[in-house]
């Protein structure tokens, strides 16, 4: 954690020390010992400017594709991220990065490894916070190093015309790390740690199937010795039985060097299976973060009930009984005033309609938006399958 | 040709051509549908589940052959069979059979409709290709066909263009179409793999509904096991262009018996089920070029392998009845308003050496 240039905002992490202007949410998700959040998503947003057909300047439309997200991620963890399609969860992945720039909020990166024994007394730690959105871009690239990202498509992700090796090596060669035999061991390493024979890193990506590409993606991204990984739709494009293999490497290479990862996919069975914290995603918004064990089996939101109902069982016996969403999906441009998810939304009522429900705390660790939370029993992924 | 089938794939061979020679991409398959039965063609990426689906409509695409083997249609009110494998893609029988008697959702919704006309016009071409209407009562169609794929305002809808529709609009807009004539015969080719789970959930309803209610047979062709454990009456399961094993869709779930099988469905995540790791089945299909002498599973198959393995393909054979376990509650028997399909009809096979013993002499 050397790099960090003078001119970024750096605070030394005291507990005590907390800015006292934050909103009530926050407020409420501070209430945790915050030793353990590798990064605080602080009412993130980010709004993309639409079509400039309007012939006034403040005719231009924006899609908020991220909207006052606000969302901790603990060290060590994998947070699992799910909900449909455009509902702005590659955004948010690639906003924590600042592969896209936010327009708003706070992007709290606590740098440096906690003190285990300054836990649970004063506080007082070796690490860092950082607001990631005070860096200068140029800077960014120090602290890419330790964020890094997998993407959905292993075709796309790796350029046809370099080797395995140069591939894999790059991220290092550019950041001026390692030359020579050093650079070789390190590639050579990182290979046999994802599975990959060393005796093809001189082939092209073209001659690996969809899991071996997928593979060298993930060598290439772990080359950097990063401490958080967002892996957007790491398993989408791959066969059934290769997605077996990389969910079991990401877990194993997980444990053995004590990654975090911010894991983005719509496959719920599989998320289940890798994260151990689930947030839910809709039109923007957040509508319920929980234990995976909890959001599964005892939802408090609709969105997520309907989520739940929706996952095919691989199992004849066991019936779906899927909650049919009626109504139209809402334009991420122009959403519903309200609850965004009250036009489709079973138990919705006037009140939903009006005012935004806030994300709030319903137990341990859970949260959920939604107005009726204290009234409705909903049901979990097996009750709901019979 | 059994009397209750509606289709019959005899031993179809479709092969890749090249320059050097030709490349068999399906490998010898042969399945049957009955009225009114949803059948699942199951596999990984590239082991001939969309060359097979077409191959029934004669759409392969340049270069893809059927080289052999018959594709058998029974016309339902006449019961005359045409040998679809036999008619050129041109032919003006097969033009008549196409989009009227076998119908098919793609896999692509984007590029299976022209950006350049209105859903309407495109449902209306396929109405007016196969029956004397007016232009009109042929768009009154379209609505009613939009209506019942659950298209909100379909009188509006009708004059849409396809980018002005979500995808979930677009893929049941697909589906109006291919419903058009009232099929007795769909395919569907991944019809719900670009969807979000809670618009897929309503598709599945869709096509199941129209299944009891019209009697219509499905090919429903995926790669996700939770789906075909929800939809289907049968499954076939393929591998590299052949199928390894085909039966009841509650057998091949409880029991399985070949080796891809077994461990495809102990690959996948399961709810509820602590699981530490999951069982991966390790190496990858290998590719068209580099098909293994013998089984094709060869390769990955982690079972005590005879030599017949690694020499001859096994042949899909039927097994001695499993006696399966009775589904609590309910019966094995699937039944429905068409009364077709009882699955403890429905024979079990495997192609697998280790299960037929016998024939390794
Ligand atoms: N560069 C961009 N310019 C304009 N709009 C964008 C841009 N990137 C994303 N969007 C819009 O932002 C919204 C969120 O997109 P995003 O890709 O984050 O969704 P997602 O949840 O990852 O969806 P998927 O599951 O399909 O990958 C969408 O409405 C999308 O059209
Ligand atoms: N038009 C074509 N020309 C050449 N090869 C083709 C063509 N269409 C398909 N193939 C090849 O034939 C094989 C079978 O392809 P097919 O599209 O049927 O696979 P699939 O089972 O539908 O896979 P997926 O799950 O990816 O859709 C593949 O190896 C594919 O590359
Ligand atoms: S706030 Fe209302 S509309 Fe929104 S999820 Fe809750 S009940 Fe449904
Ligand atoms: S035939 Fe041999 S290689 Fe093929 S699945 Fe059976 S045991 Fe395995
Ligand atoms: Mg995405
Ligand atoms: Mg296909």
């Amino acid at each position: 954690m050397s790099n960090l240039n003078a001119s970024s905002t750096i605070k030394q992490n005291k507990a005590s020390i907390q800015s006292e202007e934050t909103g009530q949410t926050e407020a409420r998700l501070k209430q945790q010992p915050e030793n353990d959040h590798l990064l605080e998503i602080r009412n993130l947003e980010v709004a993309f400017p639409l079509s400039k057909k309007g012939m006034f300047r403040d005719n231009r439309r924006w899609l908020r594709a991220v909207d006052n997200v606000s969302l901790n991620i603990k060290r060590g963890e994998t947070l699992g991220l799910v909900g449909e399609s455009g509902s702005g969860k590659t955004t948010l992945g690639r906003a924590v990065l600042r592969l896209v720039e936010p327009t708003g909020g706070e992007v709290i990166y606590r740098t440096g490894k906690p003190n285990p024994s300054a836990k649970n007394s004063s506080g007082i730690d070796d690490t860092k916070e950082i607001d990631l959105r005070t860096v200068p871009m140029p800077e960014m690239r120090n602290f890419w190093r330790q964020m890094q990202m997998i993407f959905q498509d292993p075709y796309a992700s790796l350029n046809p015309r370099m080797t395995v090796r140069d591939i894999i090596a790059e991220p290092l060669i550019v950041n001026g790390l390692a030359k020579g035999s050093d650079l070789n061991d390190k590639v050579m390493e990182i290979a046999n740690i994802c599975g990959l024979n060393t005796a093809w890193l001189s082939r092209y990506p073209h001659a690996f199937s969809g899991g071996q590409r997928q593979r060298i993606a993930i060598a290439r991204a772990l080359v950097m010795q990063p401490e958080f990984i967002v892996c957007d739709e790491p398993i989408s494009a791959l066969d059934v039985s290769i997605q077996a293999q990389i969910l079991n490497l990401l877990k194993e290479l997980q444990q053995s060097l004590k990654l975090t990862y911010l894991f983005i996919a719509h496959d719920l069975a599989a998320v289940a299976y890798a994260a151990d914290r689930v947030a839910v995603m809709y039109v923007g918004q957040l509508m319920e973060v929980a234990p995976t064990e909890s959001l599964y089996y005892q939802p408090r939101h609709p969105y997520t009930e309907a989520l739940m109902s929706a996952i095919p069982n691989p199992d004849p016996d066991c019936e779906m009984a899927p909650v049919l969403l009626e109504g139209e999906r809402p334009d991420p441009a122009s959403p519903p005033p309200g609850c965004r998810f009250s036009t489709r939304c079973p138990y919705a009522v006037d009140r939903c309609k009006q005012s935004v429900p806030e994300l709030q705390p319903v137990a341990q660790d859970h949260y959920v938006a939604c107005h009726r939370v204290n009234e409705l029993t909903l049901k979990g992924a097996l009750e709901l399958a019979g | 040709m059994n009397q209750n089938e509606l289709l019959r794939v005899e031993e179809l061979h479709i092969s890749l051509q090249m320059d050097k020679g030709s490349l068999p991409v399906v490998n010898g398959i042969s399945f049957g549908l009955k009225k009114g039965q949803i059948l699942a063609l199951v596999g990984e990426s590239g082991c001939g589940k969309s060359v097979t689906s077409l191959s029934l409509m004669r759409l392969l695409g340049k270069g893809l052959e059927i080289s052999g083997g018959q594709i058998l249609f029974r016309h339902p009110e006449s019961g005359d069979v045409t040998d679809i494998a036999a008619l050129g893609s041109n032919d003006k029988a097969m033009r008549k059979l196409r989009g009227d008697q076998i119908a098919m959702i793609f896999q692509e919704p984007m590029s299976s409709f022209s950006p350049l006309h209105t859903i309407g016009e495109q449902i209306m071409e396929v109405v007016r290709l196969h029956r004397k209407v007016s232009k009109l009562d042929a768009r009154k169609r379209a609505i009613e066909l939009l209506d019942k794929v659950g298209i909100a305002d379909p009188a509006q809808a009708v004059d849409r263009y396809p980018h002005e529709f979500s995808g979930g609009q677009r893929q049941r807009a697909m589906i109006a179409r291919a419903l058009a004539c009232d099929p007795s015969v769909l395919v569907a080719d991944e019809p719900t793999t670009a969807l979000d789970v809670t618009i897929q959930a309503q598709i599945l309803k869709l096509l199941k509904d129209l299944q009891q209610e019209m009697g219509m047979a499905i090919i429903f062709i995926t790669h996700d096991l939770g789906l075909v454990a929800q939809m289907a009456d049968e499954v076939a399961i393929m591998y590299m262009g052949n199928v390894v094993e085909h039966g009841a869709t509650r057998a091949i779930f409880k029991q399985p018996q070949h080796p891809y099988t077994k461990r495809l469905l102990q690959a996948i995540p399961r709810l509820g089920v602590i699981q530490d790791k999951l069982q991966s089945i390790e190496g990858s299909v290998p590719n068209l070029f580099e098909r293994p002498v013998g089984c094709a599973f060869n390769t990955r198959c982690t079972e005590q392998q005879r030599d017949a393995c690694q020499q001859r393909l096994p042949a899909l054979r039927a097994i001695e009845p499993l006696g399966l376990v009775a589904q609590q509650g309910t019966a094995a028997v699937v039944s429905n308003d068409v009364g077709v399909v009882n699955s403890s009809d429905v024979i079990h096979s495997v192609a697998c050496h280790l299960i037929h013993t016998e024939a390794v002499a």
